[in-house]
């Protein structure tokens, strides 16, 4: 008997090596021991008690590794634990990465759909937008938890660009012929002309979008004391903001590497941003990607100018502003993240209602 | 850390209560629980350690010296009950009381 148990306290023993190495540390001496003990009360209790007992060990064993074994990945995969809200679980893991998604099957999955079966690639796209559409709903209810944000950034980008573009067609008729009267900077090709123009543009941007957080954080004072928490959330909706324009330009069609790869640091960037436990980490995880990702769009333009047929190939300054122009595009928004930082400093609009009603 | 505020489950509750009155190591949490649960809740070696582990993470338990060491045991632990795991326990032992005290209510009303 003795043989016995002493075979299968050594198989015990060995067994415990399929546990994870932090709990095997903490607690296999004890199991060891315990499981002796148990087996040799059970033994001196007589066979069947004997066998009940090796069989229920046995099973247990192998459950709690595949258990602990998940826990152990599960601890160390929390996503967002350090975000006020708390832990992601999968399904809003599942909303996160959604509108990422959503643009990846629009560049990588055109290159490996075939024409055969565009229409599964149409159906999933369909599939996915409705649930995007859910996103959005719930991120409107529920105040702008975590996990809708980058979608809820989708739906900031729309109405900044509905106001860029309103704002644009009203003030271009008039700044345009003023520049040329004022400075004489006449012919579309003119580099100092089109960076002023760019630059106009682009502070236009910059400043409808912090307009409309601004009223955003009034209008939801729940979402604004989140960001008086942690301000990286608003930088993480403002993220949102970075995906659209990705495919938003008819141009940077047949650049579906160059996208999907833009699209993949997004990504990085997002899950980065959720698994670090220190603020300036995730400020740098939403920053980088957000300066990366357009410069691989014109790096790409760059490499395979020209993509318009009016376009002449041996005009290497039209070639460096053409592919410049994702860059240029996206200059607001590694300032916007940043400038978020001061978000936390703006008065609460049920601040304004307190100080109203007393 | 967040309190947990959902019911606990049973064996949670009853290795809490099993550690209520002292410490215990882990063969003695093992046979005091079967004790409680009438033969309900036998746990083997690994569902066991799993959960204490759970209970360690969430600060209801904490490890000590064994109370009763045996000379030739190698470095045993026992467990015991933090202030969180005593909080723990009383709210789901006044939780359950008030489940039987509607119930109750409820049955000696009778049938309308």
């Amino acid at each position: 008997m003795n043989l016995i148990l002493g075979f299968l306290t050594y198989i015990f023993s060995r067994l415990l090596f399929l546990y994870p190495v932090s709990f095997r540390k903490e607690f296999s001496d004890e199991m060891e021991l315990m499981f002796k003990e148990m087996i040799m009360q059970a033994a001196q209790e007589g066979i069947s008690s004997f066998l009940i007992v090796s069989l229920r060990e046995l099973c247990g064993l192998m459950i709690s590794i595949f258990r602990e074994l998940w826990y152990e990945l599960d601890m160390n995969l929390r996503f967002g634990a350090c975000l006020p809200g708390g832990s992601i679980r999968g399904w809003q893991l599942g909303a996160l990465f959604l509108p990422f998604v959503l643009v990846l099957l629009f560049t990588f999955g055109s290159l490996v759909f075939n024409p055969g079966i565009r229409w599964l690639l149409s159906a999933l796209s369909l599939l996915f937008l409705g649930l995007l559409v859910l996103v959005w709903i719930a991120g409107l209810i529920h105040s702008f938890p975590v996990w809708t944000l980058p979608a809820m950034g989708i739906v900031l980008f729309l109405i900044v660009a509905f106001f860029h573009i309103t704002t644009q067609i009203l003030i271009y008729p008039v700044v345009e012929p003023l520049l040329d009267l004022a400075w004489g900077w006449t012919g579309h090709t003119s580099l100092a002309r089109n960076l002023f123009l760019v630059l106009h543009s682009q502070v236009m941007f910059l400043m409808i979008a912090v307009a409309l957080v601004v009223v955003l954080l009034r209008l939801v004072p729940s979402f604004h004391r989140q960001v008086l928490q942690e301000w990286t959330l608003l930088s993480f909706m403002l993220y949102g903001v970075a995906i659209l324009p990705i495919v938003a330009n008819d141009e940077y069609a047949g650049l579906r590497m160059y996208q999907t790869a833009s699209l993949l640091v997004l990504i990085v960037g997002m899950v980065i941003y959720l698994m670090v436990s220190k603020r300036w980490q995730r400020a740098l995880a939403l920053e980088i990607p957000a300066v990366l990702s357009p410069m691989l769009i014109s790096l790409g333009l760059y490499l395979t100018f020209p993509m318009q047929p009016w376009a002449d190939p041996t005009n290497l300054s039209f070639q460096i502003w053409e592919s410049l122009q994702p860059v240029l595009y996206l200059a607001p928004l590694p300032i916007l993240l940043i400038l978020a930082a001061l978000a936390p400093y703006l008065p609460m609009g049920e601040d304004r209602i307190l100080s109203q009603s007393s | 850390m967040k309190e947990s505020t959902s019911p606990l489950t049973e064996a949670t509750f009853f290795i809490l209560l099993s550690l209520s009155p002292s410490p215990k190591h882990g063969y003695a949490i093992m046979k005091e629980v079967k004790a409680l649960s009438d033969g309900r809740i036998v746990f083997s070696t690994g569902t066991l350690y799993g959960a204490l582990r759970r209970l360690l993470d969430q600060g209801w338990i904490k490890r000590v010296n064994d109370p009763e060491p045996n000379p030739t045991d190698r470095e045993r632990k026992a467990y015991a009950l933090t202030e969180r795991g005593r909080k723990a326990l009383n709210g789901e032992i006044e939780r359950l009381r008030s489940l039987v005290a509607t119930a109750e209510q409820r049955s000696s009303e009778g049938p309308a």
